[in-house]
């Protein structure tokens, strides 16, 4: 089963259209620019300026709580919200359940205290179900911090970006396949940051690490594909395309499959923000790659 | 089978693995019957002093053997010499004198690898130096070391737990205290202790029913009725206190000077009353360098002998001096939040021996004598802070503050580990699925555990504290390292398909390897500049990815390749 998918996806890959193919990777990127510009746009109205891009706390500043709930207790998010609200405490409540623990997490103002936010919550639990939260963790930020965070991750991608484009150059030495990695690595990069918005995935520097590990991958992709077409003589050049797909589609099931566990054992919010990035820039590198740099790899190796 | 492998060891790249895996296994495992305890701290009046050091292994007391700071306790009274036997040292005798080891230890650990707080529960806070404007690099940077000296200082005076202090560029301080209560670090940076400064004089009665006493020019009469002592119709109780307002005094221009009294040692015929002369708000500077602090070796006792002026406000001066008047040998007993701190002469500055005994002194100079240099220096430092402590040199602002309980963090490393091996799991079941060979397996597994192996050597040897982030990073290098398995394998296998030659499988294998040295430099390249960011907060990520990628590249998956070469 698995060789005829593969043969009836290589019949495909071999006679569709570069251009069109192409155009695929082209929409895709314009639609991320887009929803990113008019995000940006939108919220510059707003008083918040600059507040554009969904962050986390680590990046934007803030108080954390999360408390461990005794079993039984299933907590209505917004009524708890509501009860913080009474007490004069904006709050985001959410609440994950995993197979050993239930736990709720509470993200207030950095100028609320741990013990504010501890007495409020276990108020409210005593009144709704006699008992108290039984352990917690506390993380603080503060916003000025944040903001410098902020800034130098901005700085630090653009640093890795340029390194990374200078390491493409140096190795191959030709226009063209530099062009058509930059083309593919900024693509994942643009498109990545656009799914996160939609999938509410904050960004904080656990999810700007997978950011930054994302070029790597990116750029893996791109180099088994260019060498593969440029370096061998064997067979014609779609064959030639759609055999290093084939190994690139091996890299990106395990390393998928890898991640996809990882994000589902660890109960740590840091390694599920990396993961989920991960694997997100996973699915958009193979269209990145096989629809976008491919096709301008194989339109200038057959001219 | 077996021709394979022993003809794997004729590759010099098979050797670096085995050398690199026997390094990393040695870093972690230095110790792995571990024995005894680790010594952790060593008090400066310990009979160990000078014997053994911090970081030093005791593994056995006069043929006793040690395994837990439990079994320490057991000679904790002894008074004998001890045969100490420790694991770096040999044999080292102790003797002690039936004051305690004042020693502390932990248990020594069999695998030698740091944890982060964020796995083992903790307090870390960074906090940010609020300085003044126009404060050069050089002022911040030795504000910065005096904070960290102040707070450290804190640290002993309080009776703190344990806490790492580290500036973080030359904008930062961070505090990590592991396995310790959130409300501890946030005690380090608001307790101010209560200072106070107090001169004693004991008034006992002979034989009547009243007794005098003189405050400088002033004269006040206690009285006795059933046992107990009345200053006027005022019950003197131990540690009750009365004002006294001592309108004439031995000085000219001073009067009408206020001291609160506490009575102390209240018997049936005597009580001592402890004037207060200072406390915290009269203490205006505390100097603490050049001619004005200072230790020097006094010739007559062979002591070291420390010296520091204190600027004090003209109130506690006069109290001072309305105290002391006509009672030479009065000393000044210190206090920090009620608990006694020491007790000191006040002497002159320019001739240490003359007392000022009733003068009005504004700069008193205190002094004690320690019997080594260091011990006078840390006495000194020490009560220069306490009578600091007010306030710190420069005031912190907590910008950041992560507690873990330690019940959360055993459950990420659980957590983490699980989703580790499940991840190996999954990988293993999945190459096998798209390339259907099962020997593969076996080298795919090897090099995955071997990067991990080396990761945390190398972690070990350079001593690089394993947190979340790293453990993330640990995963990251593995995702890479798979990839480029793939990358191998694929170019192996596609010349079993097409040629035979020995030579193309060489040049196929080096293509391989242009693609995955490439990657890796990217990566590297991307992971350099993540450890700079948020003050080097994801440089444990950064740190364990370039070591994984750096690893994998050159050590690991030329041996895969290698592997692959063979039995394909």
């Amino acid at each position: 089963m698995l060789e005829s998918t593969v043969e009836s996806l290589q019949d495909w890959y071999s006679s569709a259209d570069k251009r069109m193919l192409f155009a695929v990777s082209l929409v895709l990127l314009v639609a991320a620019s887009g929803f990113l510009y008019f995000n940006m746009q939108r919220e510059r109205g707003k008083k918040k300026a600059g507040e554009w891009f969904l962050k986390g706390l680590t990046l934007r500043g803030g108080n954390q709580l999360t408390a461990e709930v005794p079993e039984g207790v299933n907590i209505d998010a917004r009524e708890l919200e509501e009860h913080f609200a009474n007490e004069g405490v904006e709050t985001q409540v959410r609440q994950s359940v995993s197979a050993t623990t239930r736990r709720v997490e509470i993200r207030a103002d950095a100028d609320t205290s741990e013990d504010e936010i501890v007495d409020i919550l276990n108020d409210y639990l005593k009144n709704e179900y006699g008992a108290e939260a039984e352990d917690h963790t506390f993380h603080h930020v503060d916003p000025s911090l944040a903001e410098g965070f902020w800034e130098q991750s901005r700085l630090a991608l653009i640093a890795a970006f340029i390194f990374m484009g200078v390491v493409v150059f140096f190795v191959f030495r030709d226009f063209v396949p530099f062009i058509a990695i930059l083309y593919a690595v900024s693509m994942d990069m643009i498109v990545v940051l656009a799914v996160m918005q939609v999938l509410e995935i904050p960004m904080t520097l656990a999810s700007f690490a997978g950011l930054l590990l994302v070029i790597g991958y990116s750029v893996d992709s791109d180099v088994v594909l260019v060498t593969r077409v440029m370096k061998r003589r064997k067979g014609t050049i779609s064959e030639r395309t759609f055999s290093a797909m084939k190994t690139n589609m091996a890299m990106m099931i395990t390393t998928l499959a890898a991640l996809v566990v990882l994000y589902m054992a660890t109960t740590a919010q840091a390694l599920r923000q990396v993961a989920s990035v991960l694997i997100i820039a996973l699915l958009i590198d193979f269209v990145s790659t096989w629809f976008g740099n491919a096709s301008i790899i194989r339109w200038w190796v057959e001219r | 089978m077996k021709d394979t492998i022993l003809s794997l060891l004729d590759e010099w790249r098979v050797w670096i693995l085995i050398v690199a895996l026997a390094i990393s296994m040695f870093a972690l495992f230095s110790n792995p019957f571990a024995s005894g305890v680790t010594v952790t701290n060593i008090e400066d009046d310990s009979p160990f002093k000078g014997k053994i050091t911090e970081g030093d292994r005791i593994t056995s007391i006069t043929g006793t053997s040690i395994d837990s700071s439990q079994d320490l306790m057991d000679f904790e009274n002894s008074d004998e010499r001890l045969n100490v036997r420790t694991a770096n040292k040999g044999l080292v005798i102790i003797q002690t004198d039936g004051t305690g080891l004042r020693i502390s230890t932990e248990q020594a650990r069999m695998i030698n690898l740091d944890l982060g707080m964020d796995l083992i529960g903790g307090t870390r806070v960074l906090l940010e130096p609020q300085f003044e404007e126009g404060l050069n690099q050089t002022e911040k940077r030795e504000m910065m070391e005096e904070t960290i000296t102040d707070l450290r200082t804190r640290l002993n005076v309080f009776g703190l737990e344990e806490m790492q202090f580290e500036t973080l560029g030359s904008d930062y301080i961070q505090i990590e205290a592991a396995g310790v209560g959130r409300d501890v670090v946030t005690e380090l940076l608001e307790r101010t202790g209560k200072f106070e400064a107090y001169v004693p004089r004991k008034v006992t009665f002979e034989n009547n029913d009243t007794e005098d006493f003189t405050v400088s020019e002033e004269t006040y009469t206690l009285n006795k009725n059933n046992g107990s002592i009345y200053y006027n119709d005022h019950l003197l109780q131990e540690n009750s206190t009365f004002n006294l307002t001592v309108e004439e005094t031995h000085l000219e221009e001073v009067s009408n000077v206020n001291i609160t009294f506490e009575t102390w040692n209240v018997t049936n015929d005597s009580v001592v009353l402890a004037g207060k002369i200072y406390d915290s708000e009269d203490i205006r500077h505390v100097y603490k360098s050049g001619g004005d602090a200072r230790v020097r070796e006094s010739r007559k006792s062979g002591l070291y002998e420390f010296q520091f002026k204190l600027l004090i406000s003209k109130n506690g001066s006069e109290r001072f001096a309305v105290m002391t008047e006509g009672h030479p040998g009065s000393m000044m007993h210190l206090f920090m939040d009620k608990e006694p701190i020491t007790q000191l002469n006040i002497n002159s500055e320019e001739d240490p021996g003359k007392s000022l005994i009733g003068e009005v002194v504004n700069e008193p100079l205190i002094t004690g004598s320690r019997e080594t240099r260091e011990g006078a220096l840390e006495e000194m430092t020490r009560l220069q802070s306490v009578l600091d402590s007010g306030k710190l040199s420069v005031e912190l602002k907590k910008v950041q503050i992560d507690s873990i309980s330690p019940r959360l963090g055993e459950e990420m490393i659980r957590s983490s580990v699980i989703a580790g091996f499940g991840a190996l799991l999954a990988v293993t079941v999945i190459i096998f699925v798209i390339y259907r060979r099962k020997e593969i397996i076996a080298p795919v597994l090897l090099t995955s555990f071997s990067e991990v192996a080396i990761i945390l050597g190398v972690a070990s040897l350079i001593n690089h504290t394993i947190d979340l982030p790293a453990i993330a990073g640990i995963v990251a290098a593995i995702g890479s390292s798979v990839d480029d398995q793939i990358v191998i394998t694929s170019e192996t296998l596609r010349e079993r398909e097409e040629e035979k030659s020995k030579y193309s499988v060489k040049r196929r294998i080096k293509r391989a390897f242009f693609i995955v040295f490439t990657a890796a430099a990217t990566t590297v390249m991307a992971m350099t500049v993540l450890g700079f960011v948020g003050i080097g907060m994801m440089r444990g990520f950064a740190i364990t990815t370039i070591i994984g990628v750096l690893a994998g590249v050159l050590i690991t998956r030329p041996v895969y390749g290698k592997i692959l070469e063979k039995i394909l």
